[in-house]
Protein backbone atom coordinates (compact mmCIF):
# COMPACT_ATOMS: atom_id res chain seq x y z
CA UNK A 1 0.00 0.00 0.00
CA UNK A 2 2.80 2.20 0.92
CA UNK A 3 4.63 1.65 -2.06
CA UNK A 4 1.19 2.41 -4.37
CA UNK A 5 1.27 5.86 -2.52
CA UNK A 6 4.95 6.36 -3.64
CA UNK A 7 3.77 5.22 -6.92
CA UNK A 8 1.06 7.83 -7.21
CA UNK A 9 4.04 10.72 -6.07
CA UNK A 10 5.86 9.87 -8.44
CA UNK A 11 3.24 10.08 -11.19
CA UNK A 12 1.90 13.52 -10.09
CA UNK A 13 5.27 14.80 -10.02
CA UNK A 14 5.90 13.32 -13.31
CA UNK A 15 2.67 15.47 -14.50
CA UNK A 16 3.59 18.63 -13.17
CA UNK A 17 6.60 18.32 -14.87
CA UNK A 18 5.33 17.81 -18.26
CA UNK A 19 2.63 20.72 -17.78
CA UNK A 20 4.19 23.33 -15.88
CA UNK A 21 7.77 23.07 -17.44
CA UNK A 22 9.25 26.15 -16.28
CA UNK A 23 8.39 26.84 -12.81
CA UNK A 24 11.07 27.52 -10.49
CA UNK A 25 9.00 25.48 -7.47
CA UNK A 26 8.93 22.52 -9.72
CA UNK A 27 12.72 22.37 -10.49
CA UNK A 28 14.46 18.91 -9.91
CA UNK A 29 16.42 20.10 -7.06
CA UNK A 30 13.90 21.54 -5.24
CA UNK A 31 11.08 19.33 -5.88
CA UNK A 32 13.18 16.24 -4.21
CA UNK A 33 14.57 17.85 -1.63
CA UNK A 34 10.93 18.79 -0.44
CA UNK A 35 9.70 15.37 -1.20
CA UNK A 36 12.82 13.80 1.16
CA UNK A 37 12.29 16.57 3.90
CA UNK A 38 8.53 15.66 4.53
CA UNK A 39 8.80 11.62 3.90
CA UNK A 40 11.75 12.06 6.41
CA UNK A 41 9.54 13.55 8.98
CA UNK A 42 6.62 10.82 8.43
CA UNK A 43 9.16 8.35 8.73
CA UNK A 44 10.16 10.08 11.83
CA UNK A 45 6.77 9.84 12.85
CA UNK A 46 5.79 6.42 11.90
CA UNK A 47 9.15 5.01 13.79
CA UNK A 48 7.54 6.84 16.58
CA UNK A 49 4.71 5.74 16.33
CA UNK A 50 5.82 2.08 15.88
CA UNK A 51 7.17 2.41 19.45
CA UNK A 52 4.43 2.94 20.99
CA UNK A 53 2.66 -0.10 23.00
CA UNK A 54 -0.18 -1.34 22.77
CA UNK A 55 -3.39 1.16 24.30
CA UNK A 56 -5.78 -1.37 25.06
CA UNK A 57 -3.18 -3.51 26.65
CA UNK A 58 -2.64 -0.82 28.92
CA UNK A 59 -6.39 -0.28 29.26
CA UNK A 60 -6.73 -3.08 30.65
CA UNK A 61 -4.21 -3.38 32.78
CA UNK A 62 -5.66 -0.10 34.52
CA UNK A 63 -8.85 -1.44 34.85
CA UNK A 64 -7.39 -4.99 36.56
CA UNK A 65 -5.36 -2.48 38.74
CA UNK A 66 -8.42 -0.33 39.37
CA UNK A 67 -10.56 -2.92 40.92
CA UNK A 68 -8.17 -4.24 42.64
CA UNK A 69 -7.40 -1.13 44.60
CA UNK A 70 -11.24 0.02 44.71
CA UNK A 71 -12.69 -3.42 45.29
CA UNK A 72 -13.94 -2.62 49.26
CA UNK A 73 -12.98 -4.92 52.01
CA UNK A 74 -15.33 -5.45 54.76
CA UNK A 75 -11.86 -5.88 57.25
CA UNK A 76 -8.96 -3.66 57.08
CA UNK A 77 -6.27 -5.77 58.49
CA UNK A 78 -4.12 -3.31 58.91
CA UNK A 79 -6.52 -1.37 60.39
CA UNK A 80 -4.96 0.24 64.49
CA UNK A 81 -8.53 0.39 65.80
CA UNK B 1 14.50 17.21 29.12
CA UNK B 2 12.39 14.61 27.34
CA UNK B 3 10.02 16.54 26.23
CA UNK B 4 13.05 18.67 24.47
CA UNK B 5 15.11 15.68 23.61
CA UNK B 6 11.45 14.03 22.16
CA UNK B 7 11.14 17.61 19.65
CA UNK B 8 15.17 17.35 18.54
CA UNK B 9 14.98 13.83 17.59
CA UNK B 10 11.66 14.51 15.42
CA UNK B 11 12.68 17.94 14.35
CA UNK B 12 16.34 16.06 13.06
CA UNK B 13 14.85 13.26 10.89
CA UNK B 14 13.76 16.14 7.83
CA UNK B 15 16.95 17.69 8.37
CA UNK B 16 18.77 14.21 7.59
CA UNK B 17 16.23 13.93 4.42
CA UNK B 18 17.14 17.19 3.18
CA UNK B 19 21.19 16.61 3.87
CA UNK B 20 20.67 13.40 2.27
CA UNK B 21 19.30 15.19 -1.08
CA UNK B 22 21.85 17.35 -1.43
CA UNK B 23 24.16 14.91 -0.45
CA UNK B 24 23.09 12.65 -3.91
CA UNK B 25 22.54 16.06 -6.33
CA UNK B 26 26.23 17.50 -5.03
CA UNK B 27 27.79 13.94 -6.22
CA UNK B 28 25.91 13.62 -9.38
CA UNK B 29 26.43 17.62 -10.34
CA UNK B 30 30.08 17.14 -9.70
CA UNK B 31 30.42 14.05 -11.62
CA UNK B 32 28.11 15.46 -14.51
CA UNK B 33 30.92 18.71 -14.35
CA UNK B 34 34.04 16.54 -14.50
CA UNK B 35 34.86 17.38 -10.58
CA UNK B 36 35.90 15.33 -7.54
CA UNK B 37 32.42 14.12 -6.04
CA UNK B 38 33.58 14.29 -2.68
CA UNK B 39 35.16 18.37 -2.61
CA UNK B 40 31.62 18.90 -3.31
CA UNK B 41 30.31 16.78 -0.65
CA UNK B 42 32.23 16.97 2.39
CA UNK B 43 31.14 19.39 4.37
CA UNK B 44 27.80 18.06 3.99
CA UNK B 45 29.32 14.86 5.02
CA UNK B 46 30.15 16.89 8.52
CA UNK B 47 27.19 17.99 9.31
CA UNK B 48 25.99 14.11 8.79
CA UNK B 49 28.45 13.00 11.32
CA UNK B 50 27.17 16.32 13.88
CA UNK B 51 23.45 15.09 13.18
CA UNK B 52 24.46 11.81 14.65
CA UNK B 53 26.07 12.96 17.68
CA UNK B 54 23.42 15.64 18.41
CA UNK B 55 20.41 12.63 17.60
CA UNK B 56 22.69 10.32 20.07
CA UNK B 57 22.57 12.72 22.87
CA UNK B 58 19.17 14.18 21.96
CA UNK B 59 18.27 10.69 22.16
CA UNK B 60 19.45 9.72 25.03
CA UNK B 61 18.17 12.65 26.88
CA UNK B 62 14.71 11.83 25.59
CA UNK B 63 14.74 8.61 27.28
CA UNK B 64 16.61 9.17 30.65
CA UNK B 65 13.88 11.77 30.88
CA UNK B 66 11.29 9.67 30.08
CA UNK B 67 12.77 6.92 32.50
CA UNK B 68 12.64 9.07 35.28
CA UNK B 69 9.35 9.75 35.39
CA UNK B 70 8.26 6.29 34.12
CA UNK B 71 10.18 4.85 37.48
CA UNK B 72 8.42 7.26 39.74
CA UNK B 73 5.01 6.25 38.39
CA UNK B 74 5.69 2.46 38.51
CA UNK B 75 6.96 3.00 42.20
CA UNK B 76 3.94 4.96 43.25
CA UNK B 77 1.84 2.73 41.43
CA UNK B 78 3.32 -0.68 42.99
CA UNK B 79 3.31 0.94 46.54
CA UNK B 80 -0.73 1.73 46.12
CA UNK B 81 -1.28 -1.56 44.71
CA UNK B 82 0.60 -3.31 47.17
CA UNK B 83 -0.98 -1.78 50.51
CA UNK B 84 -4.44 -1.88 49.15
CA UNK B 85 -3.43 -5.76 48.73
CA UNK B 86 -2.67 -6.09 52.28
CA UNK B 87 -6.10 -4.19 53.49
CA UNK B 88 -7.98 -6.78 51.81
CA UNK B 89 -9.47 -9.27 54.10
CA UNK B 90 -9.00 -13.22 54.56
CA UNK B 91 -12.39 -13.97 52.13
CA UNK B 92 -10.55 -11.53 49.25
CA UNK B 93 -7.22 -14.04 49.35
CA UNK B 94 -9.24 -17.00 48.71
CA UNK B 95 -10.41 -16.23 45.81
CA UNK B 96 -8.51 -18.15 43.21
CA UNK B 97 -8.63 -15.31 41.43
CA UNK B 98 -6.55 -13.11 43.29
CA UNK B 99 -4.19 -15.91 44.29
CA UNK B 100 -0.14 -15.14 44.73
CA UNK B 101 0.39 -15.77 40.83
CA UNK B 102 -2.09 -13.45 40.04
CA UNK B 103 -1.00 -10.45 41.81
CA UNK B 104 2.80 -11.11 41.45
CA UNK B 105 1.87 -10.50 37.86
CA UNK B 106 -0.45 -7.73 38.41
CA UNK B 107 2.21 -5.93 40.34
CA UNK B 108 4.95 -7.04 37.90
CA UNK B 109 4.34 -6.67 34.09
CA UNK B 110 0.64 -4.96 34.52
CA UNK B 111 2.30 -2.26 36.64
CA UNK B 112 4.75 -2.05 33.65
CA UNK B 113 2.69 -2.56 30.75
CA UNK B 114 0.77 0.67 31.61
CA UNK B 115 3.22 3.48 32.73
CA UNK B 116 5.30 2.36 29.62
CA UNK B 117 2.28 3.18 27.45
CA UNK B 118 1.56 6.32 29.58
CA UNK B 119 5.21 6.94 29.27
CA UNK B 120 6.08 6.00 25.61
CA UNK B 121 2.87 7.61 23.84
CA UNK B 122 3.98 11.25 25.16
CA UNK B 123 7.48 10.83 24.06
CA UNK B 124 6.44 9.48 20.62
CA UNK B 125 3.65 12.29 19.54
CA UNK B 126 5.96 14.83 20.44
CA UNK B 127 9.01 13.02 18.24
CA UNK B 128 6.28 12.36 15.39
CA UNK B 129 4.40 15.40 15.32
CA UNK B 130 8.05 17.50 15.22
CA UNK B 131 8.91 15.35 12.49
CA UNK B 132 6.33 15.88 10.74
CA UNK B 133 5.85 19.75 11.75
CA UNK B 134 9.58 20.74 10.64
CA UNK B 135 9.38 18.49 7.37
CA UNK B 136 6.02 19.77 5.90
CA UNK B 137 7.71 23.61 6.73
CA UNK B 138 10.34 22.61 4.74
CA UNK B 139 8.66 21.18 2.22
CA UNK B 140 6.64 24.12 1.63
CA UNK B 141 9.21 26.24 1.40
CA UNK B 142 11.45 24.18 -1.33
CA UNK B 143 8.16 23.18 -2.81
CA UNK B 144 4.76 24.06 -2.21
CA UNK B 145 3.16 21.96 -4.89
CA UNK B 146 5.04 18.30 -4.19
CA UNK B 147 4.50 19.90 -0.49
CA UNK B 148 0.54 19.39 -1.27
CA UNK B 149 0.71 16.54 -3.27
CA UNK B 150 2.45 14.53 -0.43
CA UNK B 151 -0.30 15.90 1.66
CA UNK B 152 -3.19 14.70 -0.34
CA UNK B 153 -1.20 11.09 -0.25
CA UNK B 154 -1.46 10.96 3.48
CA UNK B 155 -5.26 9.53 3.55
CA UNK B 156 -3.61 6.41 1.48
CA UNK B 157 -1.04 6.02 4.14
CA UNK B 158 -3.67 6.47 6.61
CA UNK B 159 -5.78 3.93 5.34
CA UNK B 160 -2.79 1.38 4.93
CA UNK B 161 -2.16 1.70 8.67
CA UNK B 162 -6.11 1.81 9.59
CA UNK B 163 -6.26 -1.47 7.95
CA UNK B 164 -3.01 -2.41 9.84
CA UNK B 165 -4.67 -1.66 13.18
CA UNK B 166 -8.16 -3.66 12.34
CA UNK B 167 -5.77 -6.70 11.91
CA UNK B 168 -4.30 -5.53 15.26
CA UNK B 169 -7.10 -5.38 16.80
CA UNK B 170 -7.91 -9.07 15.67
CA UNK B 171 -4.10 -9.88 17.31
CA UNK B 172 -5.51 -7.82 20.13
CA UNK B 173 -8.56 -10.36 20.35
CA UNK B 174 -6.73 -13.39 20.46
CA UNK B 175 -4.13 -11.92 22.97
CA UNK B 176 -7.13 -10.98 25.51
CA UNK B 177 -7.72 -15.12 25.33
CA UNK B 178 -4.01 -15.80 25.59
CA UNK B 179 -4.08 -13.86 28.63
CA UNK B 180 -7.22 -15.50 29.99
CA UNK B 181 -5.45 -18.47 28.93
CA UNK B 182 -2.02 -17.23 30.67
CA UNK B 183 -4.05 -16.53 34.26
CA UNK B 184 -5.53 -20.28 33.78
CA UNK B 185 -2.45 -21.48 33.80
CA UNK B 186 -0.97 -18.97 36.46
CA UNK B 187 -3.89 -19.89 39.07
CA UNK B 188 -3.31 -23.46 38.02
CA UNK B 189 0.58 -23.33 38.73
CA UNK B 190 0.25 -21.09 42.15
CA UNK B 191 -2.47 -23.00 43.55
CA UNK B 192 -0.65 -26.52 43.03
CA UNK B 193 2.45 -25.11 44.55
CA UNK B 194 1.65 -23.48 47.38
CA UNK B 195 -0.73 -26.61 48.00
CA UNK B 196 2.24 -29.37 47.15
CA UNK B 197 1.92 -31.65 49.88
CA UNK B 198 -1.36 -32.25 49.24
CA UNK B 199 -1.01 -32.90 45.19
CA UNK B 200 1.66 -35.34 46.14
CA UNK B 201 -0.08 -36.61 49.20
CA UNK B 202 -3.02 -37.56 46.67
CA UNK B 203 -0.60 -38.46 43.73
CA UNK B 204 -2.26 -36.00 41.27
CA UNK B 205 1.01 -34.33 39.95
CA UNK B 206 0.07 -36.34 36.88
CA UNK B 207 -3.17 -35.11 36.36
CA UNK B 208 -2.23 -31.19 37.12
CA UNK B 209 0.68 -31.74 34.58
CA UNK B 210 -1.72 -32.95 31.86
CA UNK B 211 -3.93 -29.86 32.61
CA UNK B 212 -1.12 -27.73 32.22
CA UNK B 213 0.14 -29.01 29.28
CA UNK B 214 -3.60 -28.61 27.37
CA UNK B 215 -3.46 -25.37 28.86
CA UNK B 216 0.39 -24.26 26.90
CA UNK B 217 -1.37 -26.02 23.98
CA UNK B 218 -4.22 -24.16 23.62
CA UNK B 219 -2.07 -20.72 23.51
CA UNK B 220 0.88 -22.52 20.93
CA UNK B 221 -2.13 -22.65 18.26
CA UNK B 222 -3.01 -19.14 19.07
CA UNK B 223 0.26 -17.86 19.23
CA UNK B 224 0.46 -19.35 15.39
CA UNK B 225 -2.65 -18.01 14.38
CA UNK B 226 -1.51 -14.59 15.70
CA UNK B 227 2.04 -14.79 13.71
CA UNK B 228 0.04 -15.81 10.45
CA UNK B 229 -2.38 -11.95 11.17
CA UNK B 230 1.34 -10.63 11.79
CA UNK B 231 2.75 -11.40 8.70
CA UNK B 232 -0.40 -10.05 6.91
CA UNK B 233 -0.04 -7.11 8.47
CA UNK B 234 3.44 -6.37 7.69
CA UNK B 235 2.89 -7.86 4.04
CA UNK B 236 0.15 -5.05 3.23
CA UNK B 237 1.09 -1.93 5.11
Amino acid sequence: MRNFAFGIIYLVQAYLVFYFEDAEVLAPDRMFTAMFTLMFGVFAFMGAMSTVQDKDKAIDSARKMFVMIETPSPIDPLAIE
Amino acid sequence: MGFLGSIFVGGASPVVGYLIIQLMWGVTEAQFKGESGLDAIWHLIVIMFAIAVFMFFSKAMQQAGFALVQRSVGYKMRKILYESVLRKSMAWHDDRANSAGVIGNVLNSQVNSLSNVAITVTAARLEGFGGILIGLIAALVFSWPIALVLVGIFPIMMVSSKIADKVKQKQYGMLQVQEKELKEGDILLSDSISNFKTVASIAHQQILVDKFDKICEKRVNLEIKEANCEGFQFGFS
